[in-house]
This record gives C-alpha cells, structure tokens and sequence, in this order.
C-alpha cells in the first residue's frame, strides 16, 4: 500500500510556484527553451534558427514519402467480406488447353487459379496457373485502335457498323479464331456471318492437329479428336509426341498418367510408358524405356511398328517395309509385343502433324483395338483442336487474289506465329478491311486498320464443351479492368443486336442446352446452378452423325500409302512448344518466363538443342551460338541461337521452342528469337499440313557465345543417394526395393530419436510426401506457388547471375548413357526439418520452427546474413539480393523487371494480400502455404475441431495434374501422410543421415522396367 | 624482469644507443617534416579508400545483390576478407601480450607497429559483417539490448553472434591495451614537441603523464592485467570466427580441426602481415637499430612453426576426409584440389605449406628480399585459404542440382580495395603522429642490451647483427 499524498490546500488550485524573481521555478520546456522565447531576438540567432528551420524542413522534403492509395468502398459490395475470400468456378480456355477452375478473388479481384473440385478436365497445367496475370498486362489497351490512332468506342462501333451494313447480303468476310469450343460463341459467329454473302469462319490453330483429325476423318467419317484414356491403358507408345508437355492437352494427360501410374500396395500395377523419339521431351524423360530415334525418322518408327505388329496379329492388310535401321527394327518390334500382350489397355500416340503417319497410327491403335475399347475414345471425343491448315492456305490465296472484303482476327496472331507470316502481310494489303479483336496490339493487330479490345477469358461468359458431353459455363471474375469487350459482345454489337451477351448466353443454354438436360428443375434455377458449379454432364449436344469405331485397317494404311513418305534430310529441327510458356501467348507473363525449361533449365530464351555427341562432332558447347540456317521457297533463312548440349539426343537432329522473340507486348516477350518461320507447310493427299519438324537444316557454329541463364548446371547424382529409384518387378518383390537403408525400421526409430535435446512433441505436425514415381517435373506447381506466395521475379540477367527466387524447384537427374540417358525429377523445396540446420545459425533468430513443425521466417527480423542459406543442405532459402518487389523503404533503388507482377498498379493486383512482399535484403523460402494452413486453423478453430485432413491444401498440391504430392498433419494417426509415413516402405527422407528430419519425405520413384534394378 | 642473460643471446639493439638516442631516433619522423614519400603513400591510401567507400554506399544502396555471391555460395569476399584481416589483426596481440607474458624481449622492438596493425586490421575486418548483411539499417539487431520487441533476444546458439561478441571484446581490450602502452610515448612527445598545438593535443593524449614512480607502477600493474586478459582473446576470437564454419553441416566446415587451425593460421598470417609491413618501415624510417634481423628471424621462426600447423592441418582434413568414408566430405577435398577451383587450392597449398618451410634455412631466414616475398606469399596464401574454405565448400555441397560457381563483382573487389585504403591510411597517420617504437619500453631493455652489446665486444667476436 503506498501512501496517498494530497494535492491540494483547502480547496485551492495548484499553480505553478513563482520564486522570487518571478519566473516559474520548474519551466515548462527546460530553461534553455524558455529562454528562447523570453529573450528578445538578436539578429544573430534570428538567423541560426532560420537556418535551422530551413535546413531541417529541406532535410526532411528530399525523401519522397511514397503514396499509397487505399479507397474504400462506399458501399460493401455482397459476396465481398473485407479480408475473406470468394471462390468462383469457372472455365477456361486458351485455343490450346482446357481446365475447368475455382478462382480465388479477394476484394474483387481473381488472385489465384484453383482446380475445379469436382469437375472434370480440372488439372492445371504452369500455363493455366500462370495465365491470370494476363488479366493484369498493363500492355492490353484499353480503347479501339484505328490506322495507329486510338478512337473512341462509339467510333470505332459506328464506323465497323457502317461497314458492315455496306457489306451486308454481298460481302465476302471471313473470321479467323483459334478453335472454338463454345457452341455459343460458335453460333454467334455463324449468325453474324450469315449476314454475308460469302462467309466463313477459319479455325486457326497455331498448334496444329489437323493431321490427327483428318485421319480420322477418313477412318472414322468424322473430324473429330479421340479422348484417349491413358488412365484405363496399361501400355501407352508415345512417338515424337510431347504428350506430358505440349501436345493437345497437357495438363489433362498429366492428370491421367498419374491416375494410370500411381501404385500401392491395393494397386501394384502402373502403366507402362514407351516413347520413341528424337527431340528430348519431357514426356520422353518419365519414358520407362526410351527409345531414341535417328533424326526424322519417327514415321518410319510407327511404320515399322505397325508391320510387326500386324505381322504378329496376322491382321490382312497391307506392309509399309520402312527404311529403318536394324536397331529401331528390333526396338518396334520388341514394342510390338507389348503391345500385342496388352490389346485393348494400349495406345500408340503419334505427335507430328503429319497424315501418313497419323494414318498408321490410327491403324495401330485399330489392330490394339484401342477405339473398341474406348481407350481412344470416339463417344465423349475433343473438341479442343478443330483448325485445319488447309483453310487457312485458302484464305491466304482468297486474300492474295483481292476477294476477300472484310477479315476479322479474334485472339490469333498469324503475323507472329504462322509460318509464313510474310506471305500473310502481304496478302492482308489486298483485303478491304480488317479488324482484329484481340487483347494487346500484338504483331497482327497492329497490322490491322481497327483493333477492339477483346476482353480475357476471365473477364467473359462463354460456355465451353471440351468434349462431346461435357458442357460448362464460364463466368467471368472479374469485370474487364482495362475496360476491354468480349468478342460475342462486339460481334452482336456490329450485327446491331444488344451487345449483354450474359443474356445471349442465357438463352441459348435455355433453348439448346436447358431442354436435354432433364434436371427437373426450373430453367432459372437450373441456370443458376450450372453457372454456380459451372459444369454440367451432357447428352451429346448439336451431334450430327455418330464417329464409327469400327475402322478398316486395310483401307487405312492402303489411304496413308498414297502420302509420299517422310523422307529425313538431315539436319532435322523439331521445333516444339515450351512447358511453361506455350506458344507464345503468355510470353510477356513474367512469372512463366521465369519457370526454367523442365528439361534444360534454361529460363527465358529459346536454344538450339544439340545432342552430345553431335554436339563434339560440331565443336559446340552449350552456350555457343550457332547459325541455324534453312531453305525455305525461294530464300533461306537465318537464325542466330545459342546452343544446350542435351542429352538424349540423336545427331543431326536438333530442336528449338517456339513461343519466343516477340515484339512490342511488353519487355518480358521481347526475349530469344521467333522460330516459327522455320516451320513448313507439307502437302499430303490434296491438303498441306504445317510441320514443326523440318529437314534440311544446317547447323554451323557462329563463333560467338552467348550467356544463358540456366537454373540447374550439373545432372549427375554424384553417387549420391538422392534420388532412389527401383522397378516395379523388384519392388513387387520386395516393398523395401531401392530403399533398403531404411528397412531396420527399429534402427532408424532410434536414429532419429538420438539427440543432445529434450525430444518434441508435436500435437500438430504439417508433413509433406512427394512421390518421385508421379512427378514428371512440368513445374505446374512452380507457377501456383509463384502466384500464391508472391515470388518476385527477378530476371534473366539476375537468374544468369544464380539469384532466382523460386521457393520450389524441380531438380532433374539424369543416369546411364548420355546419349539416351534416363531421367528423374525430384521436386525440392523446404524440407521444414524439425531440427533445421538454418534456425540455429541465425543470429537474429529470424527463422525458427513452429510448434506444429513448420519452420518459418520472421522477414521483419531478418537481417539477410545469408548463415542460413548457407547452412541449408537443400539450397531452399533464396534471398532478395536486390529490392526486386518495390517494399523497400529506399526509393530510387528498386530492381522490379520491368513488366513484370510487381511493376506496375495494375500488375500488382495479382498479388495475394495475404503473403507479404519482402523487401531488399531478406531470406525467404516455402512456408508450407503459412497462410492458408492459418486460415484452416481459424476456421477450425471456430468451429472447436481438429482440422480435417485434406482441408489444407499447399498452392503446389493443388496445382500438381498428377497427384504427386501429399500434404497433411502427420501427427493425425488418421491423415494420408501420417499413413505413408509410418506404413510406405517407399518413404525416405534426403539426406536424412544428417538428422535433420525434414518434414518433407519422398516416395521411391518406381520404374515400370522389365529388368530388375 | 630482469633474468638470467645469456651471453650468447644476440643483441637486440644493434649499435651503442643512449636513452636520449632512443628518444630522438624514434620521434624523429613525428618532429619533423614528412617526406613526399610520406605524401604519396597517403594520397594512394586514401584514394583506395575513397574507391571502397564508393562501392561501400553503392551496397548500402542498392542491396547486397551488387555482390557475386548467390543463391548457392552465400558468403563471398567480404566472409573471407573478414577471416583474413581477423587473422592478420592477430599478431599484434600476440606478441603484445602471449610474448609479454613469456618475457620475451625482442617483443618490445615490434609490438607497438604490430598492436596498431591489429587494431586497424579488426576496424577493416569488423566492416565486412556489418557490410555483408542484406539490411544495413538493422543491423543492430544483432546486439543484445533490452528492447521494445517482446524484449526479442538474439539467438545466443548462433556462431555468428558469438561472433560479434568475441570481436567488440577483441577490439576493446587490444585498442585499450595499444593505448595504455602509448601514453608515456605520448608524453615523451609532448615533452619534446616545439608546437604549442601539437603540445597540447599530445597533452591531452597522453592524460597528464608525469613519469611518477606511482605511475610506472600501475602503469605496469594494467599492462601486465591487459596482457593477462588478452591472452586468452588471442585463442578465442579466431577459434569463435571458426566456429561459423564448424558448427555447420556444410562438408569442408563441418570440422572439429578448425579453430586450432585456425588461430594458427591467424598467427601465420598476422606475423607475416607484420613482417611485410616492418621490412618496409624499418627502412624508410631508419629504424635498422631498433628492428634487426634477429627480430626478423624470430618471426621467421614463428612462421615456421605456424606454418607447418596449417600445413599438418590440410594434410589432416584430407587424410580425415578419406578416413570419414563420408561421401560429401570426399567430394568436397576432391573437388578443392581438381575441381573448377583447383587454382585456388594450389596457390593456398604453395604458398602457405611450401614457402615457409624455406625457413628451415637459417640463411633464408635472415635474408630480408627474401623473407619480403615469403611474407607476401603468405598473406596471398592465407587469402586462398579462406577463399578455398568460404566459396568451394559452398559452391559444390549436398545436391548437385544446386551447384553454381561464384565469382567476386567489381564491388567486391573494391570494398577489398577499400579496406586496404582504411588500413593504410590509418597506417600512415600512426606513423606520422605516434611512435612507431615503444620508446618506454626500449629503454626498460636498452641497459641490459648495451652491457650484452659490450660484453661481446669484449670477447672481440663481433656482434652477430649486421646491419644492411
């Protein structure tokens, strides 16, 4: 108790006690002060403190203090809770890969791509992650173009109306899209052109599977794709065909060689994966066996399979007798008896776009019985390639010869990506009027008299049918920021209809889609759960004539021998399509620039691929420029590329990616060298094919180097224990095949007790297992995780200089010969070890580990030691050697790419409110996605339960096609990774010898080899 | 602390010297006018530090990224030039204090030279953590104080901050240790300094020296307590500063070896340092008398000893690294030898394992061109070493897929530059203004050295000193 001092003397008010002289005996501000203001002002100091003020008030104007703006609404939006935030499934669809998705939006704004839970066509793809940036390029414009000049939207409608009112009922019009799956959109452009006299609708695709349509056009009587069930085979024969990573769709291929691969104890069998080929594919490095062609000679591969197969089936119909080298003889053959045991679960897959060899392997797959048994699936079949090289040959021509009035390009860019692009300008004077729809002024728009802002796919409706009977609706999430319309929109505008195409949209599922569906509720409602789920199963819609499965062989191959065969004439380029970038559509995507190449690692720039031995033969190293010349019509052209050595490859053969060297779409596209003039049009039958793999090629070195940025520079295991792999024979022998360290179960229990500290206890503990047998290294969960967690980008020139910033990488391994090596890709990112060889170096206490076994960054104590990294066995941690983001304190100093999703207001949009953005000078590295297991946490919380296994899910899980990684609480005896862990034979840790008992373990990656590691 | 003397021990001042010789030889260059030497020598230092502190605020500025190090080899020039002024500030305490307590005399020609060495060494080493961190402006976090943030502490597990502690204590003992040593020196300059000013700035230095009986005797109580304290600190700090390294699991740091490799290392480099810049100063000052070639030889022996340390050390992590039948560790010595670096290796093992066995020669041992190069070769070598041990241990460790090479940016270079510029021309005042001699301390040796000096020439065999 202390005592209670009074303050006051009866009643009297306390002031301030006076000495003698007056002045208060405890001033106010300190004596010095007072005298400031008591004295009066000599001129002298009148001038000090002047100067004073001045310098200080000039000392603290010259750093600018940045603005940040923050608007709030006036009126809460519904569906928008501050903070909280609203999923919305969707579709999407970039004229090449489908998915159908769950769109993160916070605040009003789509920040992240989810796989649809419960839909089909559902797997992501590093494209499709990735591709929502696109929303945000601050490159798309914003107002209609016309003659370079930007007009008004009125105008320019007034004016594209005017002209087609002139032409109406006379004109000859064409539109030229990518193929088109939504049968709306589909009528809408067959109602606006049915207003011409002559009008036509071209499907462009810039990757092109008319050869595979047209054959099964004469096989079956229909154009169509076959959906192939690569999840119901047991052998599926890739041949030149980058099924995992570029042909027809990725991600969804991805989705089911996973499901036909993944093996367990209740599932001991997996697919059996073969792939012939030249080019070193990512498809190719998770071959079971690999079989490496000579350069050019893949059609002579699937004939030379076809005749020892039919030989071995007996089936009657004609032999091909191919010039093949004994060795790929016996190779097809040897394939041909596996195939032949395995009749009706195989499938051949010929990638080219060529006729002749898509004919044969058409009739392979017939003899396989591949079609009767639904593996190549006719029923629910594609949609998702409908172009036909031909038609556009024939516009080229129609245009060269003046006839055409009006072409209008939708979302394709031919000046850029078609072969031929100089042929097509020129042909393009000869058109009246041409308009191009499209999101940026890209190499074809700007070539156009008017360019209207084509508003993304996520900033429109569409109905989608990516297959026969699968229908989904897309609605937009975001309203068009850049204030862009949808093509449908503008197309009814220009037809003088309503341009609300959300009402079309309506009434044409109300009238063609709503009746067949038979789901007995009102129409309203039925709308609003289909756009709700955006997905409905369907009846075949708008079907004509039913696909026969029953193919004649003998008049197959009889049709393919009409083709002149594919004669190599070395060199042969392959050009192909990057995992991450595609075709060139998301080339000014900075986060998928930024994704190495799965196979050569080598980020943002297209190299000429060489083979090693090729590579010796030419005198070339990887880094050396070549001259890459080839004859072409009347000239031949040049390109000048650096060259990677690849493994893998047959000489004479090389390959190159297309997608790059684009022009005035934004500095991240400006980058490698476009190669699409390198590709040719072939004539087959009585229609030409556009080929990526073109012969008579010469490879010359240039004399120069040029320096790449490559992520990844030594493939070898070092005879480390790494990686570990073994066959299924072995493994189905014995569980403990490839991973027999770990077999005394008992002694490593104790190892991993063994410690100097007291033991922990976990009541929660976030364990990862990552199965090496399913990862195929796509790098689809690099770009979720980038998206999600807001890793900066940093550069080609910064990634040259080894200062990527990707918190997950995809390590690639490669073993045997080097000329045809085998391969392995091992995801690695933070290990979370419980006993951190990172946290104990840290001086500041920076990173540490949570209670529930996670180890985490505090960026705001970190001072940027750099002990951690260092002391890190996996090289997880990645720093922020430069301000790459724009949250440092120091203006004037940022090292943001330009272009990139921390450049401009716009861009940065993307980023995810809930994942910091760190500043110059700090580590970062995975956090197990912190905020969402929080936000589990919170809600579980609220709801007074454990959180339930599977309701956490990490961006890279997500995005994963192929299931390959798991993530829960171990400390849930019930949860999926608390089961692999304590019951899989196949778990190990790397690196486990060093006691850091990481959080992350790795399934033994199993082989479906016939021998016995 | 007057012995037992051996006649046969050599003189330690080479000719017949009176304390007021002493005085006058030694304050000579601080009296008088500088040459254009002088001149020169400080414009090019100070130039050199201008250049560092350029790349300095051009770090500060942009970020550490300015650097070559990445995301694989963290640590770069500035790690291994802070081991390599740390090891050079190494000998000055050494000899102050381990050789104070062994009475060994020839200390007291080179300790004052070899103290100041160490303390603008561990000024240019300290700049380097406090540079290498990715946010200067925080950097304080690093301190232990009593603060707003929980109070948050620093992790007292980490080597790093053991660092810092075992540095600041190093710097504080040795710079009190130099001064307390400097101030009769000063006052002997007060005394003869003809300038009011520099009378009464040396005053001030020297804080009221009077040369009392009293205060010899605690002036030679502190020193005695100073050496005692800093002993100990000569061990610790480079042990603690290996410590960064062995308390890793990076294979090539994981070691128990390193900190008795490394303070012998430090030593070898520290004295090598101090013989480079004494062969210098010795000459240009005229100070032949005081620093003769038996000291010269004396440190010699010391790099012997030191050198064959670190040489037995190499030799053991390779015989370990074998021995261990731990696969990383092999790769690791492999690589150091024929990996992309084996330059690097070489250079260390040639200049640290091989020159200093040339001393095995007495002649080389007392030939002063010789013992020059041999010094520089061994600081080079001790740059290697750290080089070897920083970068090709990170460079190529646990996974393949992560390796990259690592090579330094002009900024780098020049905050290296740099540092050079500071030490030098702290250097450079210190031999313009103080006494580059501890004159007290000469003359507490010179009257058994004068009788030693006529003792021998008594015994008509010349002195064994020569004077070049």
């Amino acid at each position: 108790m202390s005592k209670k001092y009074w303050k006051k003397v009866n009643g009297e008010q306390e002031r301030p006690t006076r000495s003698d002289q007056g002045r208060p005996i405890h001033p106010e501000f300190g004596e010095w002060l007072e005298g400031i203001f008591k004295k009066p002002l000599s001129r002298r100091s009148f001038l000090k403190w002047s100067g004073l003020t001045a310098a200080a008030s000039a000392l603290s104007s010259c750093w600018e203090v940045p603005v940040r703006k923050a608007i709030p609404y006036f009126v809460q939006p519904e569906e928008s809770i501050p903070g909280v935030a609203t999923y919305y499934a969707t579709a999407y669809f970039d004229g090449e890969e489908f998915a159908s998705l769950l769109v993160k939006t916070r605040e009003g704004r789509p920040i992240k791509i989810e796989p649809h839970p419960n839909a089909p066509y559902n797997a992501t793809s590093a494209r499709i992650q990735g591709s929502l940036f696109n929303v945000y390029d601050a490159y798309r414009i914003s107002k209609p173009w016309k003659g370079g000049q930007e007009i008004d939207w009125e105008k320019a409608d007034a004016e594209i109306t005017r002209i087609i009112n002139a032409l109406k009922g006379r004109g000859t019009v064409r539109i030229v899209t990518p193929t088109v799956i939504s049968p709306a959109t589909q009528q809408v452009i067959d109602q606006f052109l049915a207003q011409f006299a002559d009008g036509k609708h071209i499907q462009y695709d810039v990757v092109s599977a008319a050869a595979l349509l047209d054959a099964h056009q004469i096989a079956t009587g229909k154009r169509v794709l076959p959906n192939y069930r690569i999840d119901r085979a047991k052998v599926v024969v890739g041949v030149e065909c980058d099924f995992l990573g570029g042909w027809l769709s990725p991600a969804e291929m991805a989705k089911r060689y996973g499901q036909a691969r993944k093996v367990s104890k209740q599932k001991p069998e997996m697919l059996r994966h073969i792939q012939a080929e030249a080019r070193y594919s990512l498809t190719g490095s998770n071959a079971d066996w690999r079989i490496r062609l000579d350069a050019g000679t893949h059609q002579a591969f699937v004939e030379a399979l076809y005749d020892a197969l039919a030989t071995k089936l007996g089936v009657e119909a004609p032999r091909l007798n191919p010039q093949v080298s004994q060795a790929i003889k016996e190779a097809a053959a040897q394939v041909a008896d596996e195939l032949a045991a395995q009749r009706g679960k195989a499938l051949v897959l010929y990638g080219p776009n060529d006729l002749r060899g898509q004919l044969v392997t058409l009739a392979i797959n017939a003899m396989l019985g591949a079609y009767e048994a639904g593996l190549a699936d006719l029923q629910d079949y594609w949609r998702i390639r409908q172009g036909d090289d031909q038609a556009f040959v024939d516009l080229i021509n129609e245009m060269k010869a003046g006839k055409v009035d009006l072409v209008l390009f939708w979302d394709v860019n031919p000046l850029y990506d078609y072969p031929y692009a100089g042929t097509l300008r020129q042909a393009l004077q000869k058109v009246k009027y041409t308009i191009a729809l499209a999101e940026r002024r890209d190499e074809t728009a700007r070539e156009c008299q008017f360019v209207i802002p084509t508003a993304n796919p996520y900033e429109s409706w569409r109905d989608y049918q990516p297959s026969a009977k699968t229908y989904f609706i897309a609605q937009p999430v975001i309203r068009s920021i850049f204030g862009a319309r949808q093509f449908e929109s503008s197309l009814l505008k220009w037809m003088g209809q309503s341009d609300d195409y959300h009402a079309y949209l309506k009434q044409y599922w109300q009238e063609q889609v709503y009746p067949a569906l038979n789901t007995g509720k009102d129409a309203e409602a039925a709308w609003q759960a289909a756009v709700h789920d955006a997905y409905v199963a369907l009846p075949p819609v708008n079907e004509t004539a039913e696909a026969t499965t029953r193919i004649d062989i003998a008049q197959v191959v009889q049709q393919a021998t009409q083709i002149p065969a594919y004669v190599p004439k070395p060199d042969v380029v392959y050009l192909y399509e990057p995992v991450a970038l595609g075709s060139g559509r998301y080339s000014n995507n900075a986060w998928l620039q930024e994704i190495p190449d799965p196979i050569t690692k080598v980020v943002g720039d297209n190299v000429v691929l060489v083979g090693p031995a090729y590579a010796r033969q030419l005198g070339l190293k990887t880094e050396d420029v070549v001259r890459v010349k080839v004859m072409k019509g009347t000239g031949s052209q040049e390109f000048h590329l650096p060259v990677v050595v690849q493994p893998g490859m047959p000489p004479h053969a090389v390959a190159i990616a297309v997608g790059y060297g684009r022009q005035g779409i934004g500095k991240v596209a400006e980058t490698g060298v476009n190669v699409y003039p390198l590709a040719e049009l072939v004539q087959q039958g009585n229609k030409y094919y556009t080929q990526w793999e073109v012969g008579k090629v010469q490879i010359e070195p240039a004399g120069q180097t040029y320096p790449l940025a490559i992520t990844q520079g030594h493939f070898r295991l070092e005879g480390r224990p790494i990686v570990k792999e073994t066959t299924l024979e072995a493994w189905k022998e014995d569980p403990w095949a490839g991973n027999e360290e770990r077999k005394d179960r008992e002694k490593i229990e104790k190892l991993r007790k063994t410690t100097f500290y007291p033991e922990r206890e976990f009541v929660q503990h976030w364990d990862m297992v990552i199965d090496l047998t399913l990862c195929i290294g796509c790098g689809a969960c690099i770009a979720a995780c980038d998206v999600e967690n807001n890793v900066a980008v940093v550069g080609k020139e910064e990634v040259r200089r080894v200062h990527e910033m990707h918190w997950l990488r995809i390590d690639l391994y490669y073993s045997g010969d080097e000329e045809n090596p085998e391969a392995v890709h091992q995801p690695m990112l933070c290990q979370h070890c419980d006993h951190a060889p990172c946290e104990n170096v840290c001086p500041v206490a920076a990173t540490n580990n949570s209670q529930d076994g996670i180890n985490q960054m505090a960026y705001n104590r970190c001072i940027g030691t750099r002990y951690c990294a260092n002391n890190c066995p996996y090289k997880v941690r990645r720093f922020n050697w430069y301000d790459y983001t724009g949250a440092d304190s120091f203006p004037g100093n940022e090292r943001i790419v330009p272009d990139g999703p921390f450049d401009k207001d716009t861009h940065r949009l993307i980023l995810n409110p809930d994942v910091v953005v760190r500043s110059r000078g700090v580590m970062e590295k995975c956090s197990f996605c912190i905020q969402r297991i929080q936000e589990a946490k919170l809600r579980a919380k609220a709801e007074g339960r454990r959180i339930r296994d599977g309701e956490v899910k990490t961006a890279c899980q997500q995005a994963c096609p192929t299931g390959a990684i798991r993530f829960g609480d171990g400390a849930d005896p019930q949860s999926e990774v608390a089961q692999i862990i304590q019951g899989d034979e196949r778990l190990y840790y790397v690196l486990e010898e060093l006691h850091t008992l990481p959080s992350v373990g790795y399934l033994v990656k199993i082989r479906n080899t016939a021998q016995k590691a | 602390m007057h012995g037992y003397e051996s006649p046969i021990r050599p003189v330690l001042i080479a000719r017949e010297k009176t304390y007021k010789d002493v005085t006058r030889d030694i304050i000579r260059p601080i009296l008088g006018k500088p040459s254009w030497l002088w001149y020169l020598g400080l414009t090019i230092s100070s130039l050199a530090l201008l250049w560092g502190l350029y790349a300095i605020g051009r770090t500060i500025f942009f970020g550490v990224g300015e650097w070559g190090i990445n995301r694989t080899v963290g640590w770069g020039w500035a790690i291994i030039n802070f081991v390599w002024w740390i090891g050079i500030g190494h000998a000055g305490t050494l000899i102050s204090a381990i050789l104070l307590l062994f009475r060994q005399k020839w200390r007291t020609a080179v300790n004052r030279s070899a103290e100041a060495m160490t303390i603008f060494a561990v000024m240019c080493a300290g700049l380097f953590p406090a540079l290498h961190v990715g946010r200067h402006l925080v950097v304080f976090f690093i301190f232990p104080y009593p603060n707003s943030r929980g109070p948050l502490w620093v992790n007292f597990n980490s080597p790093l901050f053991w660092d810092v502690t075992a540095i600041s204590t190093y710097f504080l003992v040795s710079l009190l240790f130099w001064y307390i040593g400097l101030i009769p020196d000063l006052a002997i300059i007060r005394d003869y300094t003809s300038s009011p000013l520099k009378r009464k700035i040396y005053g001030l230095l020297s804080f009221g020296w009077l040369g009392s009986l009293k205060q010899w005797q605690r002036w030679e109580t502190i020193s005695l307590h100073l050496a005692g304290l800093a002993t100990p600190l000569v061990l610790s700090v480079h042990s603690i500063v290996s410590f960064d390294f062995a308390t890793s699991v990076i294979p090539g740091w994981h070691t128990t070896i390193f900190p008795p490799y490394f303070v012998a290392g430090a030593v070898f480099s520290g004295f090598a340092m101090v013989l480079t810049l004494l062969i210098i100063a010795r000459k240009a000052m005229q100070l032949e008398d005081y620093i003769t070639i038996t000291h010269i030889e004396y440190m010699n022996k010391v790099l012997l000893a030191t050198g064959s340390i670190v040489g037995t050390a190499y030799l053991t992590e390779l015989f370990i690294a074998w021995y261990s039948g731990n696969i990383y560790e092999q790769y690791v010595f492999m690589n150091r030898a024929f990996g992309p670096y084996w330059w690097a290796y070489w250079t260390m093992m040639f200049c640290n394992v091989v020159i200093p066995q040339t001393f095995w020669i007495r002649k080389l041992r007392r030939n002063i061109v010789w013992t020059f190069i041999a010094s520089l070769f061994v600081n080079l070598g001790m740059w290697f070493e750290r080089f070897v041990i920083v970068v090709t241990s990170l460079h190529r460790d646990f996974l393949p897929s992560a390796w990259s090479m690592y090579f330094a940016s002009w900024v780098e270079v020049s905050i290296y530059i740099g540092t050079f510029g500071l030490f030098f021309t702290l250097f450079f005042l210190f031999i313009r203004f103080f006494p580059v001699i501890a004159i007290s301390e000469i003359k507490h040796i010179l009257k058994g050295e004068m009788t030693l000096l006529r003792k021998k020439r008594e015994m008509k065999s010349e002195p064994e000193t020569v004077v070049e």
